[in-house]
């Protein structure tokens, strides 16, 4: 089976002049796999997500998505596969000029033809099921904080995603909207969709629900496969 | 460096800049022609640049149009009935309004109203990393922001300036009857002026609205995008929007004057 994601012997900058130190990173991610990231709290969130979506070039090795390395792409057939990846934002996470609705059906409305209708229906059955009371209407700015990360999962886990970056994890399984995102992200996963799941918590790389297939620590601009 | 090391640097980056926005403008008008890149989003944004730029400065327009029409178009009729070469007011209207002041004023009102805030919008889009957010999402900002505010901004400068062309002449016959200056019917008055329209006003026209619209739409963009990070950059970069679209404006006027004299 292809793999979705492959970093082959992948070294990066940070800072734009120092590259990782070796040895550098070297991972397949199947679909379906989830694949733990555990980097030091005092760190940065490292560039994995921008460097498995393109946006920035490794400074040595290659990235594969589907099979296909980011620099062998046109521009139109790159922002097409990122079209099939969803994200879950460590930074900035929303345009200020689109309503949170308007944010949250944004990709899936420009990378398909289905109906905007039932997008939006989508969405707002994804919403409810998270513990919002509906698709949230208000601009960015004024949505609180924890309307709007469960508003990042309801635009993740919209139509059906080849990979799924996770920068900023959810934490805490056991509640019930933990319960119902872990069950949403099961489904995906049943249905093909691999995720990256970058965190300070190694605990977590150990927790029964994650059920990470590989995970490694990211120390020092250093990888190590721990499991 | 020297002094007449800097003067160089000066022009070459000045010339980089002009020939990228140049490109910048043959790409948004090739994507333009493809359907593909007209997507349900892009559609929307294109709209919401329409109504911006288009609707909501009909009134601003309209009310210099009625203002010109009170001034220019009175006092053309005025003059020309006092020499007594009332036959030349088609072609003069036509020069004035049609060829030279219409598109003019009508690129100022946009370049000021809306080139401002494409600029200042996409410049904070940049330093908030939401241009970001868009690429990681698979929305590419060329196709997503920059072709539908051009071609918004194009659209809707062609638009308003027939507008402003229509209440000119309109507020401009309407207070010469009310000033006692014209005597004419309505018929003949629209007769005089559509009598002298030529096929060079039209191309004229066209050319003085579409291509300035294109221009300013495209510096407005490059001027946003191209802040790197900093919130100070913001006010920086619509300065050097709106000053570069002015020039633009009026280097295209005067070279399309200039060749449909020749």
């Amino acid at each position: 089976m292809t793999p979705i994601l492959q970093f082959e012997q992948v070294r990066w900058t940070t800072d734009g002049t120092t590259p990782t130190p070796e040895p550098v990173m070297d991972v397949q991610l199947a679909a379906g796999d989830v694949l733990g990231i555990v980097y030091d709290e005092q760190d940065e969130c490292p560039p994995i997500a921008d460097l498995t979506a393109g946006l920035q070039a490794p400074v040595a090795g290659r990235v594969r998505f589907a099979a296909q390395c980011w620099t062998d792409r046109s521009p139109q057939a790159a922002a097409a596969a990122r079209g099939r990846m969803r994200r879950i934002f460590a930074g900035p996470a929303w345009v200020s000029n689109l309503d949170m609705d308007e944010n949250i059906t944004l990709a899936e409305r420009h990378h398909t033809r289905r109906p905007p209708e039932e997008i939006r229906a989508e969405a707002e059955a994804l919403a409810r099921r998270l513990g919002l009371p509906g698709l949230p209407l208000t601009r960015p700015a004024w949505t609180p904080r924890r309307e709007q990360y469960l508003a990042q999962w309801v635009r993740a886990l919209l139509g059906t995603p080849q990979l799924l970056l996770v920068e900023q994890p959810w934490t805490d399984f056991t509640t019930p909207a933990g319960q119902a995102l872990w069950t949403e992200i099961k489904a995906k996963r049943a249905a093909g969709m691999a995720v990256v799941w970058l965190t300070t918590d190694a605990a977590a790389m150990n927790n029964d629900v994650l059920e990470t297939s590989q995970w490694g620590r990211l120390q020092n601009g250093k990888w190590t496969y721990m499991a | 460096m020297n002094v007449l090391g800097r003067i160089g640097q000066a022009w070459i980056d000045k010339s980089r800049s002009g020939i990228y926005a140049v490109a910048m403008m043959a790409a948004a008008v090739r994507m333009a022609c493809h359907p593909r890149y007209w997507t349900q989003t892009v559609r929307n944004v294109w709209a919401r640049q329409m109504l911006f730029t288009g609707v909501e400065a009909i009134r601003f327009v309209g009310l210099i149009a009625i203002l010109m029409g009170l001034s220019v178009v009175v006092q053309v009729q005025l003059l020309l009935t006092r020499v007594g070469q009332s036959e030349w007011l088609g072609p003069i209207l036509v020069a004035v309004i049609i060829r030279e002041l219409g598109p003019l004023l009508t690129n100022f009102v946009v370049i000021g109203r809306s080139g401002a805030a494409i600029t200042s919008e996409l410049a904070s889009m940049k330093v908030n990393g939401e241009v970001h957010v868009l690429d990681a999402q698979g929305l590419d900002p060329f196709p997503y922001l920059v072709l539908p505010r051009v071609m918004g901004m194009m659209g809707s400068i062609f638009c308003l300036t027939v507008v402003f062309v229509v209440v000119a002449f309109v507020s401009g016959f309407l207070s010469g009857i009310l000033m006692g200056v014209n005597t004419g019917t309505p018929r003949l008055f629209v007769n005089q002026v559509m009598g002298a329209v030529q096929p060079m006003d039209v191309l004229a026209f066209l050319g003085k609205t579409l291509i300035p619209g294109l221009l300013t739409g495209t510096i407005c963009c490059q001027e946003g995008l191209s802040v790197e990070g900093a919130v100070t950059e913001v006010p920086q970069a619509t300065t050097r929007g709106l000053v570069r679209s002015v020039r633009a404006l009026f280097i295209v006027s005067a070279l399309i004057t200039l060749l449909l004299l020749i």
